[in-house]
């Protein structure tokens, strides 16, 4: 029954993170619109949360976001599973702590591994100008890092300030 | 094989078995409707960037800016929200004149559609329109605003939804002509979602800045004489066969809001008429 409600629980926030994702690129203006809140978000989660149903939470939003995708369908499931896969192996093995470098290290890592394994699919039958797509990914990198640790510190913050020692 | 291997080869399984049902359309009803739940989400969204573009018009000026900004302080103070909303009803009903004028001639049949949200794929410009497959709509149908000006065409179809790949966007070929003496023809083609160029113009035909670019109807599924924009500048290279031109699209392909797909083209369309 706790694996049933785990599950709807994963849908329903899949959809909404999805939502606020494809929302805030219509909403926010170049280059701003290039950060990656699924990424923040799965990201942070690894680190504060680090249970593996991350992983299945990638796969689910990553199913919606091809759907949403012009590309071949499996692009962004293949790419952003594998990459969210590979983050939560080296949180578990190498950041092992919530420092803010391990945030800023997976960030870089997680973002380039998605984008290598991302040109790799779609570059298969498709004619693509690498210095556009490039800088697209730059501007991702640069906003989807700056927002990570904005809500770093947000969360560390507002975490002490709840610890007993506090109290 | 260690639990590493496993998590990996297991959940490559998982994905090439979702790949799978995709591609022999197992999935397609789950996809709908996730997709008609993500639309209805995005939305809101959609309406809150069109309210926001609405409020930029004219901010270019200082004057204009001043005006602008008294005026503003004056529809808060009589309640904002419903004043926008208004003149955002009143846009719409405009261009919503302006193609029933296009579509009253009979040689068309079209479906009005609302722009919901755009792709966030960065390798197209792409937006996501209500009306889908359930609609009537097909794959390669025009698109177009106002009174015939082609924005691009579907490339995409979901039962409630569709894709449509605006004409600057970088995979975007449409046969087009130049309302010149020769009526040359070439092909527009997008340049990554910031130009719009035409090649293959000959390079003995004369075309000038300022020229018209009308469909041709050499490409499938979309009729001749739609409005594609008009000529900016001329690339002319003496040991080149053709000719480029830069254009000027007619529409505003960063704000739509309120478009029509041409879903069927009557037989006795009639050629473009030089006059119109």
């Amino acid at each position: 029954m706790k694996r049933i409600l785990d599950s709807i629980l994963i849908f329903i926030f899949a959809m909404i993170l999805t939502m606020a994702h494809i929302g805030l690129f219509n909403i926010l203006p170049s280059p701003l619109h290039n950060i990656n809140i699924v990424f923040i978000v799965l990201i942070l989660l690894i680190v504060f949360n680090g249970s593996g149903k991350i992983v299945w939470l990638s796969f689910m939003l990553h199913f919606f976001m091809d759907i949403y995708s012009i590309s071949s369908f499996g692009v962004y499931l293949v790419s952003g599973t594998l990459s969210i896969l590979f983050l939560y192996w080296l949180h578990k093995e190498f950041f092992t702590n919530q420092s803010l470098l391990s945030v800023f290290a997976m960030t870089i890592t997680g973002l380039v591994i998605f984008r290598i394994l991302y040109i790799i699919l779609i570059s298969f039958g498709a004619d693509l100008l690498m210095s556009d797509l490039l800088t697209k990914f730059a501007w991702e990198l640069l906003f989807t890092i700056i927002s990570t640790i904005i809500c770093y510190f947000l969360i560390t913050t507002f975490s002490k300030k709840f610890t007993s020692s506090f109290v | 094989m260690t639990s590493k291997k496993k998590t990996f080869v297991a959940i490559l399984v998982i994905i090439i078995f979702t790949i799978f049902l995709h591609s022999i359309g197992w999935l397609k009803p789950l996809e709908n409707s996730f997709s008609s739940l993500l639309h209805l989400g995005s939305k809101p969204f959609s309406s809150f960037d069109t309210f926001l573009d609405s409020r930029k018009v004219g901010k270019l000026d200082k004057g204009i800016l001043v005006n602008n900004l008294k005026e503003l302080n004056k529809e808060l103070e009589n309640n904002l929200v419903d004043k926008t909303q208004l003149e955002l009803l009143k846009n719409e009903n405009e261009k919503l004149r302006n193609q029933l004028q296009f579509f009253s001639s009979g040689k068309y049949n079209h479906i009005g559609a609302e722009v919901i949200g755009r792709t966030v794929d960065p390798l197209g410009t792409t937006i996501i329109i209500d009306k889908g497959e359930a609609d009537g709509i097909f794959q390669n149908n025009p698109v177009i605003i106002g009174k015939g000006i082609l924005i691009g065409k579907i490339i995409s179809i979901e039962k409630h939804s569709a894709i449509v790949r605006l004409i600057n966007d970088n995979t975007s070929r449409v046969g087009a002509m130049v309302l010149n003496g020769d009526k040359s023809i070439g092909l527009v083609e997008g340049g990554y979602g910031l130009s719009v160029h035409m090649n293959f113009i000959p390079q003995n035909e004369i075309v000038a800045p300022g020229d018209t670019i009308v469909t041709s109807g050499l490409t499938e599924g979309i009729p001749r004489g739609l409005v594609i924009g008009a000529v900016e500048i001329i690339e002319k290279q003496p040991h080149e066969p053709f000719q480029q031109a830069v254009l000027n699209p007619t529409a505003d392909l960063s704000h739509l809001s309120v478009i029509s797909v041409i879903t069927h083209i009557s037989n006795d369309v009639e050629p473009y008429e030089e006059n119109t």
